[in-house]
């Protein structure tokens, strides 16, 4: 077990969907670059300025809507430009008391009534205050040579955030299986739970994380998303299963879930699937469609 | 466009950043810029409730933070060699917590911030991790007071309950258009992607009902009656969608009349 696999026990209480697992090495990357770059550069402000401007970049990159690389470059560009414009503003007026405060509030006032349309998008203008304030204990710039000479320097950490960015493999897979495993094993937990319904507060996410996910992946994966809802939909809405039958799907499920996180074939090994055929074929070709999804998706 | 409680609300925040700035600017105090990063970040979510809960969480979360960097400066004054590794250590953490409940970031943050202010520095820092962690603690402590005086004495709830009834009417217009595309195009999929819709348009409003004790305390104003009421239609919608044997259209579109008349209201 490994922090790459899909499953993990340790992490997945906490990290249900592969998100934090995702950020966590991305970053990690990040600030392996930066330390290397910054062996062969000599910051005029402390160096660990540049590192923490180009790890929230990074980040913000991440968690925005942007799907494909060219368009997270984009944002992490975009946002690197927005904080040097900060910093060079805040550290030019910094030595003037009255100027700074001036500064201070016409800031905080203008960009919050220009960028924060609403409360849910106030966490960028919010940073960029913040940012302007952190410049003035770092040794700031007063002057246009140190401004500009501090905007390259931006720049070159900045390339560590570009080349992580651009070189990071490509984890959406493993969140889709992610949330398609949380499905599944609350699925496994309640087979047979006439009080369990599909809007149990993880299914409901799982599916949004699910459907989050799907532009960006191959076809195959919206026929699983599909055939998840089948399954869901056919097979664990309060209903009677029986005996016999809760058993043997909870054996397939069992296997089926070991399959995915493990990223092997599903084997049917004690021929549950086959005598499910037998005992209940609603659910058998509810639950088989599943599985070829399934087998598609790690073809 | 911003609605007019966000324009209250900016108006307030800036209100507020400027006296804990102008603390900063004149209390002498070399570590007062704790006070105005304090107060902003507070402040930050724009939401009066969430601001609440974030006070909450940033005193708890800040004060562990500032004693594991404080243990940490102890630790890296003797073994420099490993700022790295520490750093990478702390990166993971960020990384990691980014996306998790704010107590738990706003932990990580702390240490991260700093340390990265000890670092900053150099090479003027003097290495007084004590000093450096009852200042830090005092100036959030500052900060967060102001937030709360001000939120609490000054500008009192009538923008929180015009926040909570533009939240309402919001993800109850979110529901309506959900559940109209939904009955243009009635499918399986179609359901459950509407419910998950709906699921996620109710969040916000659900987490400034569950914090909406610490605006109004026991009393429970019109506004918070009508954020139920709404949160309740969206629960019923998700389960005529998903839970039902089958969805029922004639369900679908009595509550869609029940949601225009509120509309209407």
């Amino acid at each position: 077990m490994s922090v790459f696999t899909i499953k993990n026990k340790f992490l997945d209480p906490y990290d249900p969907f592969w998100i934090c697992r995702l950020l966590s090495i991305k970053v990690g990357t990040a600030i392996i670059l930066l330390f290397l770059i910054n062996a062969f550069l000599k910051s005029p402000q402390g160096p660990i300025v540049y590192f923490m401007a180009v790890m929230v970049c990074t980040l913000a990159a991440e968690l925005s809507p942007a799907n494909t690389k060219a368009k997270k470059v984009s944002v992490f560009l975009a946002l690197l430009f927005m904080l040097i414009l900060t910093a060079s503003l805040f550290s030019w007026f910094s030595y003037l008391t009255l100027g700074l405060f001036v500064l201070f509030i016409s800031f905080t006032y203008l960009i919050l009534r220009f960028m924060a349309s609403n409360a849910k998008v106030a966490a960028l203008p919010m940073f960029m205050i913040i940012w302007g304030l952190i410049q003035l204990s770092g040794g700031a710039a007063t002057d246009l040579n140190g401004i500009t000479n501090n905007f390259l320097f931006y720049v070159e950490f900045g390339l560590a955030g570009v080349v992580t960015i651009i070189f990071f493999p490509d984890f959406t897979p493993n969140i889709f299986k992610s949330a398609l495993l949380r499905i599944l094993e609350t699925d496994l937990q309640n087979v047979g739970n006439i009080h369990y319904k599909n809007s149990h507060p993880l299914v409901l996410s799982a599916l949004f994380m699910l459907r989050a996910k799907l532009p960006i992946l191959p076809e195959a994966y919206g026929v699983l998303y599909t055939s998840i809802i089948s399954f869901q939909n056919d097979v664990m809405k309060p209903n009677l299963l029986r005996l016999e039958d809760q058993n043997v799907l909870k054996a397939i499920l069992t296997e089926l879930i070991d399959a995915i996180s493990r990223g092997t074939d599903f084997a049917d090994k004690n021929g549950n699937l086959k005598a499910l055929s037998a005992l209940n074929e609603h659910v058998y070709t509810s639950l088989s469609q599943l599985i070829e999804g399934v087998q598609q998706c790690k073809a | 466009m911003q609605s007019i409680a966000t324009r209250t609300r900016i108006n307030q925040i800036t209100i507020m950043a400027s006296v804990s700035f102008l603390f900063f600017a004149f209390s002498n105090w070399e570590e007062a810029i704790w006070v105005v990063y304090s107060t902003l970040v507070v402040a930050g979510p724009m939401s009066t409730f969430l601001g609440f809960e974030k006070s909450k969480d940033r005193i708890l979360g800040t004060l562990g933070g500032v004693f594991i960097a404080y243990c940490l400066e102890f630790y890296l004054r003797f073994n420099s060699a490993q700022v790295p590794v520490a750093a990478f250590i702390i990166a993971l953490a960020a990384g990691f917590m980014a996306t998790r409940p704010y107590k738990y970031f706003i932990f990580v943050i702390t240490i991260t911030v700093c340390l990265s202010y000890t670092y900053m520095n150099m090479p003027y820092t003097n290495f007084a991790p004590t000093s450096f962690m009852m200042d830090r603690s005092i100036g959030i402590f500052v900060g967060v007071m102001i937030f709360y005086l001000f939120q609490k004495f000054i500008f009192g709830t009538s923008n929180s309950k015009l926040e909570l009834l533009e939240e309402s009417h919001d993800t109850l217009t979110k529901l309506h258009e959900t559940l109209l595309k939904y009955s243009e195009n009635a499918s399986l999929t179609t359901a459950y992607q509407s419910a998950v819709d709906v699921s996620a348009n109710s969040k916000d409003l659900k987490s400034y009902i569950d914090t909406a004790h610490f605006i109004f305390g026991v009393e429970i104003p019109g506004e918070l009656r009508f954020a139920k009421q709404v949160v309740m239609l969206n629960n019923r919608a998700i389960r005529l969608l998903i839970d039902e044997p089958q969805v029922m259209p004639n369900k679908i579109a009595k509550l869609l009349h029940i949601i225009e008349l509120k509309l209407e209201r």
